[in-house]
């Protein structure tokens, strides 16, 4: 409470505190449910399935473990274009292995199935529980005057939008957040914040030998496209009920929108204006009548 | 044995037909029944009425791509909300294709999504090892179609009671099973402006029929060439090729049932107060393992099948007498009486009061 006030402006109240729902961070949810699945999956098939004999031997068990992991790693990584789930991936397993060659349990089939099991449950265990802090680290707070972003597990990070910045609201929605009515929106500001580019690139190479003579030709091309995007600290990022709280946004940042105001001001000196027309042509009419 | 002529080439194709008709109905009130069920539900559950809207529209729109693909009008956009699919033509076609593209939107729906299961249980032994009974009039060829049903619905039951939910597969085609169950048809539950039920998906099957008399024609003669080529052969195809159809709906009704009783599960937990309302689903996951620890420990037979068949009876059974002793505890309660009978006194009090007044 006490933080909220030392944040608070002058006038300032706060409209609505947000954390991100849970699912909004599928992909990362994703990293632990597949590693403790398969973990209990292998456990399962090589115990007691009617191809539990191939994995008789330590090697095989192994290498299947470490090869659908990995492969696995490679897909999340090209997908979130980040290798640092690969390697995660793959510190993980080394230290399995690492683990279960220290205890001597390595060489022996029976003892690694039942290691990989419990390994799984832990380390899936301790990954949904950083992925929790991580989720639980983002705080959206909408006042009546600003969007304070804040975030972060060790490095914190914190941003201030004003309304009369925001210059367009985008609001996206997934299947999970259709289902769950979450949803993730972003404010673009003036200076193009909130906005990031998808950039694709296509190259090709030919190259012709001949006895003498060698060539090498290369053509490339690429595209760039401007696109809403932001860090999940730096948007609403999976926001709960999604329609209320982008309808908050959208009237939010209309009240502090400058235009309105001018308009009507217009619209006072027109009237003015007209009024003096009128007043101008009475006059007149009435120096004519005097005249008269 | 004398069949006559009328009955062996006029009526006997129409048994298969009418077959079809008959199961495709009980897969409409079973979708509208479960249609209620998950109104009843929504205020609680909106997420999952969302889900199951969600594969309803994913089926509808799968039923819609295939019938544009399958006609060769091709698909140009696909996609697809909770609330609305999108499937754009990538060429305008007139005539036939357009109106069979039209009855696979319509009737696809009904049958894409029991198909994915049939895809699955089609690769089990013995599944599709059904043997046709020979048939020349109308009640023989209708015999043989619910012969053909009988046969392929108690492989396909067989096959579901010896499912071991210990097997992550065997869980996972439960889930599908499920999720088949569930989206059959969209519900729209929670959309005022889009009330889509049996009326709607009826008089829109009749109207895509009904466009084009011609092209109904055209079916019916090919289905009675179809039914005459495998007369003269003697090859059963045509009562199997419809029989198909059947399979398909008994598939649909089974899946139905499954999501009827999850959902009147939910139902019974969702009027059950405080952590009373987790013990329908925990005794139905407890009950399984407890009976089927038992029968594997003791290596009874049917392991498989009587765990799965009487876990959802007792938490079924365990559920309704739970609800029966909560929500009825205040009624047998001595002072409640008292204090209805008290209520009631007052009542009629005021009634003779009021009438006094008005008097």
């Amino acid at each position: 409470m006490r933080e909220k006030e030392e944040i608070l402006l002058k006038d300032e109240h706060i409209e609505k505190i947000l954390t991100p729902h849970p699912l909004s961070f599928m992909g990362l949810q994703s990293l632990w449910i597949f590693y403790l699945l398969w973990g209990f999956l292998l456990w399962w098939i090589s115990s007691f399935s009617q191809y539990a004999y191939i994995f008789n031997n330590w090697l095989v068990l192994l290498a299947v473990w470490w090869g659908i992991v990995l492969f696995a790693g490679v897909v999340a990584s090209l997908t979130a274009i980040r290798w640092r789930f690969f390697f995660m991936y793959l510190a993980i397993l080394s230290l399995g292995t690492v683990l279960c060659w220290y205890f001597g349990w390595l060489f022996d089939a029976g003892s690694l199935k039942t290691f990989i099991l419990l390994y799984s449950l832990c380390i899936s265990a301790l990954i949904a529980l950083v992925v929790y802090a991580y989720v639980r680290s983002h705080k959206y707070i909408i006042t009546n005057l600003r969007i304070i972003f804040k975030g972060g597990i060790l490095k914190k990070r914190e941003r201030t939008l004003r309304y009369d910045k925001v210059t367009d609201v985008d609001g996206s929605q997934g299947i999970l957040g259709q289902i769950f009515d979450f949803g993730t929106i972003i404010p673009i500001t003036q200076s193009g914040f909130g906005l990031g580019t998808d950039q694709s690139f296509a190259a090709g190479g030919v190259e012709a030998k001949g006895k003498k003579l060698g060539l090498f030709g290369l053509a490339g091309g690429g595209k760039e496209v401007t696109t809403p995007r932001a860090r999940s600290y730096y948007e609403l990022h999976g926001v709960y009920p999604y329609r209320d709280v982008r309808r908050l946004i959208e009237e939010l940042v209309q009240g502090h929108v400058i235009i309105p105001y001018q308009k009507e001001q217009v619209d006072i000196q027109r009237e003015q204006l007209e009024l003096q027309k009128e007043m101008k042509e009475l006059l007149e009419m009435q120096k004519r009548l005097k005249e008269d | 044995m004398d069949y006559s002529a009328v009955d062996v080439f006029g009526v006997a194709p129409l048994a298969p037909l009418a077959g079809i008709l008959l199961f495709w109905f009980i897969q409409l009130l079973f979708i509208e029944s479960l249609k209620y069920g998950l109104s009843k539900i929504w205020e609680n559950h909106k997420a999952l009425c969302r889900f199951s809207n969600f594969m309803g529209i994913f089926f509808q729109a799968l039923a819609h791509a295939l019938g544009y693909t399958l006609t060769g009008i091709g698909v140009a956009e696909f996609s697809l909300s909770v609330s609305e699919g999108r499937v754009v033509p990538k060429k305008e076609k007139k005539g036939f294709p357009e109106w069979l593209a039209n009855l696979f939107l319509s009737v696809g729906p009904f049958f894409v999504p029991p198909l994915i299961i049939f895809c699955i249980v089609a690769f089990m032994p013995d599944m599709l090892s059904v043997r046709p009974l020979e048939g020349f009039t109308f009640s023989e060829n209708l015999i043989s179609f619910g012969s053909l049903l009988s046969q392929f619905g108690f492989k396909f039951l067989a096959f579901l009671v010896n499912l071991d939910l210990f097997n992550p597969f065997h869980l996972g085609f439960l889930l599908l099973f499920l999720i088949v169950g569930l989206g059959i048809r969209p519900s729209y539950i929670g959309e005022e402006n889009r009330r889509i039920g049996m009326l709607h998906d009826l008089s829109m099957i009749k109207r895509s029929l009904i466009k084009h008399p011609v092209y109904l024609l055209i079916g019916f003669v090919s289905l009675y060439i179809l039914s005459y080529i495998s007369l003269f052969l003697n090859i059963p195809i045509y009562v199997i090729v419809l029989s198909f159809f059947g399979w398909l709906s008994v598939i649909s009704i089974v899946a139905l049932l499954f999501a009827h009783f999850i959902v009147g599960l939910i139902w019974i937990s969702d009027r059950l107060p405080s952590y009373k309302r987790f013990i329908p689903f925990s005794s139905l996951v407890l009950f399984y393992i407890i009976i089927r620890a038992v029968f594997s420990s003791l290596s009874l037979p049917y392991q498989y099948t009587v765990p799965l068949l009487l876990s959802p009876v007792v938490s079924l059974v365990s559920s309704f007498i739970l609800l029966r002793i909560e929500t009825n505890k205040l009624k047998s309660t001595k002072i409640m009486r008292q204090l209805e009978n008290l209520s009631n006194l007052e009542g009629k009090d005021e009634g003779e009061g009021g009438d006094t007044t008005q008097r």
